[in-house]
């Protein structure tokens, strides 16, 4: 009979020292769908930063916009890098989905000639939970605006106000400030060259930049480098701003 | 009552403590499991939330694939220590081999996890999959 005892006390003891186990396993495969999307957009903004930066690289000479085609190609390459990634790890253990295939939105380099216009790289992707019966939209998107930008041809300064803001939507949406370096640069017969410039950072993302461009200027292309590593810019005719 | 009756009191007597220690514990080892109190499901939205705030700012990406999750010690304190939950903060590769991990103020016995998937930092190629496990304690 003792000995009866000991193993049922065994067996209870056993029993509830494995209750929390159970209750922390259960916990982990019921995410919210917020914390799913949020994955996403920081997998979007990855391929959104690999993207733009070999973009920038990639441009020869005085060239400012990409191929055709090539951001969004180097953004579905780093996709197509975290599908790898994850099937690594055992199939039961693949918390996210990533069999859709993401769309993705662009301007990088563009001349721009309004107020609100921008240079933006943006990231969309429609998926389900593997636990989940319900879509996920997850979407990353990146804006260098133009706010304004007034030209001194008396000093030669071409003064340049800009914000810079990351936004992600659905599933939890949200909108960050980076803090970010810009360079400004003026265009020679063969190639953008850095300009003398300064940059006041303000708050929430704006910037205004003093570029020296002369009395007779030259294209100028204001470039940023975020720390999260997306890179985005856009081009002025000084002219149009005086 | 003879010497075989007395055996089997004593024996009986013997069952009835084991089993009471037994059953006492298990009652310690589940305490948090079996409480007839209302389960705390808030601490399952808290390890979420505060997963999530980390993934949006970068954050946990930039601790992830530098190495270094102190750097992680002041945000998770904030958001969870100072209000009395613990944590433990785990970090995985593809087979499940524990990288690393920060802990404080943490009751196994007593956890609710979230989890993240993570591929990289500012948009480092290849993307290299990470798994960060946030467990909270009450």
């Amino acid at each position: 009979m003792p000995l009866m005892a000991l193993i049922v006390s065994l067996a209870l003891i056993a029993l509830a020292s494995g209750l929390p186990t159970l209750w922390r396993s259960h916990s982990l495969k019921h995410q919210p769908l917020h914390l799913h999307a949020g994955q996403y957009q920081a997998l979007l903004r990855n391929c959104i930063a690999y993207s733009t930066q070999e973009s920038w690289y990639s441009l020869r000479g005085g060239q400012s916009v990409p191929r055709v085609g090539l951001p969004e190609s180097l953004a579905n390459d780093y996709y197509d890098s975290a599908k790898q990634s994850l099937s690594n790890l055992p199939a039961k253990e693949r918390y996210l989905n990533l069999t859709a295939n993401p769309t993705w939105s662009y301007s990088l380099g563009r001349l721009l000639t309004e107020r609100g216009d921008k240079a933006y790289f943006e990231g969309s992707l429609t998926l389900s939970p593997p636990d989940a019966d319900v879509e996920v939209e997850a979407t990353y998107r990146a804006d260098l605006i133009l706010i304004d930008a007034s030209y001194d041809s008396d000093a030669g300064i071409l003064r340049v106000w800009v914000r810079l803001i990351h936004n992600a939507t659905d599933g939890g949406s949200y909108e960050l400030w980076p803090i970010a370096e810009l360079t400004a640069y003026t265009r020679t017969p063969g190639a953008w060259i850095e300009a003398s410039y300064t940059v006041e950072p303000g708050t929430d993302g704006f910037y205004e930049l003093a570029v020296d461009v002369g009395a007779r200027p030259r294209q100028v292309l204001i470039k940023s480098v975020d720390e999260l590593g997306v890179v985005l810019w856009f081009r002025l005719e000084p002219a149009d701003w005086g | 009552m003879d010497r075989r009756g007395q055996a089997r009191l004593v024996e009986g007597l013997a069952a009835i403590v084991i089993l009471a220690l037994g059953a006492a514990i298990a009652c310690h080892s589940a305490s948090y499991a079996l409480s007839p109190q209302p389960r705390p499901t808030g601490l399952a939205d808290r390890a979420s939330s505060t997963l999530q705030q980390l993934l949006r700012t970068g954050l946990l990406e930039e601790a992830v694939y530098t190495g270094d999750l102190q750097t992680l010690k002041g945000e998770l304190d904030g958001a969870l220590l100072r209000e009395g939950v613990g944590y433990r903060l785990e970090v995985y590769d593809s087979s499940w081999k524990l990288l690393a991990c920060l802990e404080s103020g943490f009751k196994p016995s007593a956890a609710y996890s979230a989890y993240a998937v993570v591929f990289g930092r500012d948009g480092s190629y290849p993307a290299e999959v990470r798994v960060v496990v946030l467990s909270v304690s009450g």
